[in-house]
């Protein structure tokens, strides 16, 4: 006879025997096969093929096959003897100076073709006129840095005044030099002036020269004048003062 | 609880240890350790011979074939990751060549086998001198083993794959779905069958 949920529980007598199924499933199926003979059976007869199985298994003797762990073992250090790792690893086992001399070569050439390609691609040298080519040259000797006001925009401009004699200036509109003379520095214009002024060792003036010697006086007083104007408005400069003047 | 029932406990069974000793043992054998090589086939090959015996039912073939796993299984080590027991991983391996076996061994010798009753036409009955003076028990015994092993047989690959694994070797239905590739529930729907169908062939031969 065959109980109503019978139907439910014989799909899984089979996980029920094999310990497969979940505590309250088990449960079920426990309960279920207290009351029902015909699933008693089916379980019964599950557990007849198992265990007929395991007869005709179990009478069969396995051999002691004492050679397989050496042959196989064997075969298999043979066959990994002919791989191409092994090919390849003892190709090359006498090589390993080689290998290192290559290796320190290519290391080499990679470094060289490295610092090569950075002189090549890198930055371009410093600018005459940048900051930094400024406060190279401050280190230099009879070297000094004017700032004179710019009188367009009066913002500051460094100017290079070589040797401090002002021969030298770079181009600029801010310049300094002789108006008149140029190339005179200012003792120069001013050994000049005392030269014309003086005669006889006593100072004349200037309505006492002639119109010649007094446009050339007038003309050494101008430049002196510019050059001591200039003097006045320039400052040494340094990185400091460049710093606090706000550049 | 119902009075008179009773839930089998859970089985867990945690071993650290053996686990530790299984992965160390197939450590060395990636190594190339000989020692441990050896080592690994002599613990396993009575496993590995008996399953591909249950799979195939010819002791030659399965002695072939336990040869040719553990080449698989040294061949294939270093891609051990231990998801799964070295056990379960080998059992996968003896089933996938078995089955590459049977099906190599049908499509070679399918063409030469000849039916047993045109055999009987053409050379008469076969002698079956084995029964000559055995015990009742042992005739018995043997003729039990042969109808089982013939229904076992009878099963398609994939079937008596899982119910082995289970009747014989014990595995856990993870363990076999572990062992063959497939998900838990293939395995329990394919060993449902197994049993059906084997219950029919030894019912049909009995």
């Amino acid at each position: 006879m065959m109980f109503e949920d019978c139907r439910g529980i014989r799909p899984k007598l089979g996980e029920f025997i094999d310990d497969e199924l979940p505590g309250a499933e088990m449960l079920r199926v426990t309960e279920h096969l207290d009351h029902c003979p015909s699933c008693r059976l089916e379980v019964e007869s599950l557990r007849d093929l198992g265990d007929t199985l395991r007869t005709a298994a179990f009478a069969q003797e396995a051999p002691e096959m004492p050679g397989l762990a050496a042959g196989v073992v064997s075969r298999d250090g043979a066959e990994r003897a002919q791989s191409w790792k092994s090919l390849f690893a003892r190709a090359v086992e006498d090589w390993h100076w080689a290998i290192v001399g290559a290796g320190s070569v290519a290391g080499t050439t990679v470094s060289t073709m490295l610092v090569a390609a950075v002189l090549w691609f890198g930055p371009a040298p410093v600018r005459a006129d940048s900051l930094s080519t400024m406060l190279n040259e401050l280190d230099a000797k009879n070297t000094v840095f004017v700032v004179s006001p710019n009188s367009e925009s009066w913002d500051q401009v460094a100017l290079r005044v070589a040797d401090g004699q002002g021969r030298s200036y770079q181009a600029g509109p801010f310049v300094m030099r002789a108006a008149f003379f140029p190339g005179m520095t200012e003792q120069e214009a001013s050994a000049a002036l005392a030269e014309a002024i003086m005669r006889k060792g006593r100072v004349i003036g200037l309505d006492e020269m002639k119109a010649a010697d007094r446009e050339r006086t007038e003309r050494l007083l101008d430049d002196i004048t510019n050059f001591r104007l200039y003097t006045r408005q320039v400052m040494l400069m340094s990185s400091t003062t460049v710093s606090a003047k706000g550049l | 609880m119902a009075v008179g029932t009773s839930v089998k406990p859970i089985r867990v069974l945690t071993w650290p240890d053996a686990a530790g000793a299984e992965s160390a043992l197939v450590q060395q054998c990636a190594a190339g350790d000989e020692e441990a090589c050896a080592r690994l086939v002599t613990d396993h090959q009575r496993m590995v011979y008996q399953l591909a015996l249950h799979l195939l039912g010819d002791p030659q073939e399965a002695a072939d074939l336990s040869q040719e796993v553990f080449l698989r299984v040294f061949r294939t080590l270093s891609q051990f990751r231990g998801q799964s027991s070295l056990k379960t991983w080998i059992y996968r391996i003896v089933v996938n060549q078995a089955s590459n076996r049977q099906r190599w061994w049908r499509r070679r010798h399918r063409s030469q086998q000849v039916q047993l009753e045109e055999h009987a036409a053409t050379h008469g009955e076969l002698a079956d001198s084995r029964h000559f003076a055995m015990p009742d028990r042992v005739l018995q015994q043997r003729e039990t083993s042969s109808r089982v092993w013939d229904a076992l047989n009878s099963l398609p690959f994939d079937q008596r794959a899982v119910v082995v694994l289970r009747e014989i070797d014990g595995l856990s239905y993870e363990e076999i779905a572990g062992s063959l590739g497939v998900a838990v529930g293939t395995v329990k729907s394919r060993l449902a069958r197994a049993r059906g169908n084997l219950r029919d062939a030894l019912g049909r031969s009995s």
